[in-house]
C-alpha cells in the first residue's frame, strides 16, 4: 500500500487515532452513568446504585465503540 | 544496608530528601507577571514562524537542505496526520496542523534543552487553551458544513440501532465528543509533560541529595547511579515529547475527519 492513502478505499485499516478516540467515549460511559448511579445514592440514601452505573456505564461505552468502530 | 544503619548521625542540620512536588513547577515570574513559561511560549511562536519562513524563503525545483527539511516536515503531516484522517477535503487544513505539530513540538523539546529544560505543557492552563482552540475550531467546522442540528445528529446519533439504546447512546455520544474531547486531548499532554518532568527532577535532585547533602560515603558513591538514569530518561522524554506531540495533532485531524465525515 502506499504510504498515506486517503480514508475510504476499501479494506484498509483504520487510522491509528481512532484507538486514542476510543477512549473518551469508554470515559464518558463511565463517568455519566457512575454519575447518575451516584446522584441517586445521594438522593435516595442507598449505596448500590454507584457501582451498578458504573458498570452499566461502562458496558453502554463499550457496546457504542463497537457499534463506531467495528459495525461501521 | 548496615552500613545505613550504623553510621553516625551526621553533623548539623540534614531535613533528609525533600522530594520534588507541584511547587517546582511554579516558577517566580521574571519581570512583571512575566514568567518562564510565557517567554517560552513567545520564543517557540517565533522559532516556529522563522524556521517556516527560512525554509519556504526562496523554494527551488531542486530543494536546498533547509527547504528540504521544512518539506519534510510538512510533509509527515500532509501524508500521515491530515490526508489519513480528514478524508478528501483534508488540504485545507494541513497549514493549520502543520503549525500546531510543529508549535507542540517545540514546547515539548523545551523541557529537555539545556538551560531551557522547562516543558511549558506542564502547567495544565496551556494545553486547555490549546485544546480549546481545538474544540472552537471542529465544532465550527462540523456546524458550517452540516448546520447546528445536522451536526448533533452526527455526532451524536449512532446509526443502525433500535431507538431504546439511542437513550443510552446519544448522552454518552454528547458527553465524549462534545463535552470530553477538549479535556482528554489537554490533560494527556498536560499529564505526559508533568509526569516527564518530574521524572527527570527526581533523578537529578535526588542524585544531587545523595552526592551533596546526604553526607553518607554509600549515597554518595551510588550517586552516578542517579545521574545515570537522568540521563536516560532524559533520552526516554525525548521519545515521549515527540510523541505526544504527534498525538495531540493525529487526534485533532481526526476530530476535523469525524465532523466532516457524512456518516460515520
Amino acid at each position: 500500500m502506499e504510504p498515506g492513502q486517503s480514508r475510504g478505499g476499501g479494506a484498509q485499516p483504520p487510522p491509528p487515532s481512532e484507538a486514542w478516540t476510543a477512549l473518551s467515549y469508554l470515559l464518558s460511559g463511565f463517568l455519566l452513568f457512575g454519575g447518575i448511579g451516584w446522584g441517586l445514592d445521594a438522593l435516595l440514601g442507598t449505596r448500590v446504585l454507584t457501582p451498578v452505573g458504573l458498570l452499566f456505564g461502562g458496558a453502554a461505552s463499550l457496546y457504542l465503540i463497537y457499534i463506531r468502530y467495528v459495525k461501521s | 544496608m548496615t552500613i545505613l544503619a550504623t553510621a553516625p548521625p551526621p553533623p548539623g542540620p540534614n531535613p533528609g530528601f525533600e522530594s520534588p512536588g507541584v511547587a517546582d513547577f511554579q516558577l517566580p515570574p521574571i519581570f512583571g507577571p512575566v514568567t518562564k513559561p510565557v517567554l517560552e511560549l513567545v520564543l517557540a511562536a517565533i522559532l516556529v514562524y522563522w524556521f517556516f519562513t527560512y525554509t519556504t524563503r526562496r523554494p527551488q525545483l531542486v530543494p536546498s537542505k533547509p527547504q528540504f527539511l521544512g518539506e519534510s516536515f510538512y510533509g509527515i503531516v500532509r501524508n500521515s496526520i491530515a490526508r489519513d484522517n480528514i478524508g478528501p477535503e483534508f488540504l485545507k487544513y494541513v497549514p493549520f496542523l502543520t503549525t500546531l505539530f510543529a508549535f507542540i513540538l517545540v514546547n515539548n523539546l523545551f523541557g529537555i534543552i539545556p538551560f531551557i529544560q522547562f516543558p511549558t505543557f506542564s502547567h495544565p492552563g496551556v494545553p486547555y487553551a490549546l485544546a480549546g482552540v481545538v474544540w472552537l475550531m471542529y465544532n465550527i467546522i462540523g456546524i458550517r458544513k452540516h448546520g447546528f442540528l445536522g451536526y448533533l445528529r452526527v455526532s451524536t446519533w449512532p446509526p443502525d440501532v433500535p431507538w431504546w439504546v439511542r437513550i443510552v447512546l446519544t448522552p454518552i455520544e454528547f458527553l465524549s465528543n462534545i463535552l470530553l474531547r477538549p479535556v482528554t486531548l489537554s490533560l494527556r499532554l498536560f499529564g505526559n509533560m508533568f509526569a516527564g518532568h518530574l521524572l527527570l527532577l527526581v533523578f537529578i535532585l535526588g542524585g544531587q541529595y545523595m552526592l551533596v547533602y546526604s553526607q553518607s560515603i554509600l549515597l554518595g558513591i551510588l550517586s552516578p547511579a542517579a545521574f545515570g538514569l537522568a540521563i536516560v530518561f532524559t533520552f526516554f522524554e525525548a521519545f515521549v515529547q515527540v510523541v505526544q506531540a504527534y498525538i495531540f495533532t493525529i487526534l485533532t485531524a481526526s476530530y476535523i475527519g469525524a465532523v466532516l465525515a457524512d456518516d460515520h
